[in-house]
């Protein structure tokens, strides 16, 4: 191994919070002050571009009022 | 000649009116109301139609009419856009230029063919250098052919030090043009930054599939059959209207079908999200077969939509038999997170989660938290493609309540580890521990062991490259 084999990290500060071993649950948010701000920008993904698309036409509907084309919703 | 002096009396007066009625334009005590740019009143008009915080954008008397696009784009924006405190907050929605709208996302792009995790290493606070270390290397790119690995450490760029910012290591890593690069690597962290090897790569052309494995393992002595998907963006093809990827993504699914798994390991660590209609197929596939053409998830849309319920299924006709999909009937699912894990990652959790009940299991950070939903509005007449937030997404049971983001039930993060195996070697971190968890009930090692040594030398993550889709995002303050 070079200089460094066993890495110290900033998620150290965030998994410490994290309560290991807890079934999945919708639990609010336990991250750090400090690790918030090293948080990664999600993507818009902007791409598959049609001019005013989303307004009009019918996508799967199921007996829902459906206003909206979903070909293009991003998220 | 009578007619002739007429006319030329009616020209006169008609002159003079017009002159007067200038005299008038032109006083100063009346200033002249200048004529808003119709980019940004079709901005205006579109955002509060459609944005889902429309009723917060400012009355027109508190916006400047004169800002350009992005500027008036960012004016209308609300606080509960994004996430972050004021110094650091950032808008999900987002404004671009028509012709940057798709270059470097999806499909054909230039590109070396490796994402990065770009690092601070730091020692008792202080910076001893910069480093990126290669998360995943794309198959048939720059970087698969000249043998960089997942886990690479990339230690200079054509023999520079790695620069100490981000927007620096941007413009060294650019790669609109096809100018060729050396890379200085090494396979471990040195005291300085030196390279054992260098590779020279210039970018081309390389299309980015989201399946990127796809495979089942015979795992532990009693056999258990687990597939394995590492899946890494929500896009349907290489470009509008293709649905190559979709295609990917149906073909895994009856590949893991005809080997009948026992358990299924979804990895979404590197995933940021995407189109939702690809979630809705991805999520068809792995749902329980009493699932099918049930709410996979709802839309719920600005107030002046707000009669409008809007919902996607999980829609048995988008998969076929064969090589076109097949549902897998799965009763859980082990998913691999990480802090990166967003948006149509976390539709997918949130659309199973009604139909397992408990057994939607994540391994990994916690996620994003991002639960809302784009879309993109262009008009011939102007430059601009506008990505405004338009609705919130939930689930079969109307819940959305994950702003702050899916908490795993196993924390386990693959930063710290020595050597980081390619993603779908069983040697590798996170899956190791999945597969172990499954088949001999092993309890979920966090990766974090050995970390709380004082005196040792820190990583402090700077950037990651899967950050480039995001890089139109307006920051805020």
């Amino acid at each position: 191994m070079g200089f460094i084999n066993k890495l110290s990290t900033s998620y150290q500060q965030s998994i410490d919070e994290i309560h290991n071993g807890k079934p999945l649950q919708h639990m609010g948010m336990l991250f750090s002050e400090r690790f918030q701000q090293l948080r990664i920008k999600p993507a818009p993904f902007p791409l598959f571009i049609s001019p005013d698309k989303a307004c009009g036409a019918a996508g799967i509907s199921w007996g829902i009022i459906n206003i909206f084309a979903h070909n293009n919703i991003i998220i | 000649m009578k007619n002739t002096i007429q006319i030329k009396l009616f020209i006169l007066l008609l002159l003079t009116v017009v002159s007067l009625g200038s005299c008038e334009i032109s006083d100063p005590v009346k200033p002249v109301e200048e004529e808003k740019d119709p980019a940004i009143t079709w901005i205006d008009e579109t955002m509060r139609k459609w944005y889902l915080w429309e009723d917060e954008i400012p009355a027109a008397e508190k916006l400047d009419y004169k800002l350009g696009a992005e500027e008036f784009f960012a004016s209308l924006l609300s606080d509960k856009d994004g996430k972050g405190e004021a110094n650091s907050h950032y808008y999900y929605s987002s404004i671009n230029k028509k012709q940057t709208a798709s270059k470097g996302y999806h499909g054909d792009a230039y590109s070396y063919g490796f994402e990065f995790q770009y690092y601070n290493l730091t020692h008792n606070g202080s910076t001893l250098y910069y480093v990126l270390q290669v998360l995943y290397v794309l198959p048939d790119s720059p970087a698969a052919e000249k043998g960089m690995k997942r886990g690479d450490w990339i230690m200079q760029i054509n023999r520079q030090p790695i620069p100490g910012n981000t927007l620096d290591l941007l413009n060294a890593l650019d790669t609109s043009t096809p100018t060729a690069t050396v890379f200085g690597l090494n396979d471990e962290l040195p005291k300085t930054p030196t390279a054992k090897t260098e590779i020279t790569m210039t970018p081309r052309m390389v299309v980015d599939n989201p399946v990127f494995v796809d495979t089942t393992f015979v795992y532990g002595s009693g056999k258990h059959r687990i597939s394995y998907l590492a899946f890494n963006h929500f896009t349907a093809g290489r470009s509008d209207g293709d649905e190559t990827f979709h295609n990917s993504l149906r073909k895994a699914f009856a590949g893991f079908k005809s080997n009948s798994p026992e358990d299924f390991i979804l990895d979404l660590r590197y995933n940021q999200g995407g189109l939702v209609r690809t979630a809705q197929i991805l999520t068809t596939m792995l749902a329980p077969a009493s699932a099918m053409n049930n709410i996979f998830c709802r839309f719920a849309y600005n107030k002046k939509f707000q009669g409008a319920r809007d919902s996607m299924l999980l829609d048995p006709r988008l998969i076929k038999d064969g090589t076109a999909g097949a549902n897998l009937d799965l009763k859980r699912i082990f998913i691999i997170t990480s802090n990166r894990t967003a948006s149509a990652s976390e539709a997918v959790i949130n659309g199973l989660e009604p139909y397992m009940r408990g057994q939607v299991i994540l391994v990994g950070s916690k996620t994003e938290g991002k639960n809302v939903a784009s879309n993109t509005f262009s008009d011939d007449k102007y430059d601009w493609e506008l990505h405004p937030i338009i609705s919130r997404i939930s689930n079969k049971d109307d819940f959305s309540d994950y702003a702050n983001g899916f908490q795993p039930a196993y924390a386990c993060v693959e930063t710290a580890q020595d050597i980081l195996y390619e993603l779908g070697d069983v040697r590798e971190f996170m899956l190791k521990q999945v597969l172990d968890y499954i088949v001999d009930g092993k309890p979920i090692d966090n990766g974090l062991r050995a970390m709380h040594a004082a005196d040792m030398p820190e990583l402090v993550p700077v950037y990651c490259s899967i950050e480039r889709r995001g890089n139109d995002l307006i920051m805020g303050n």
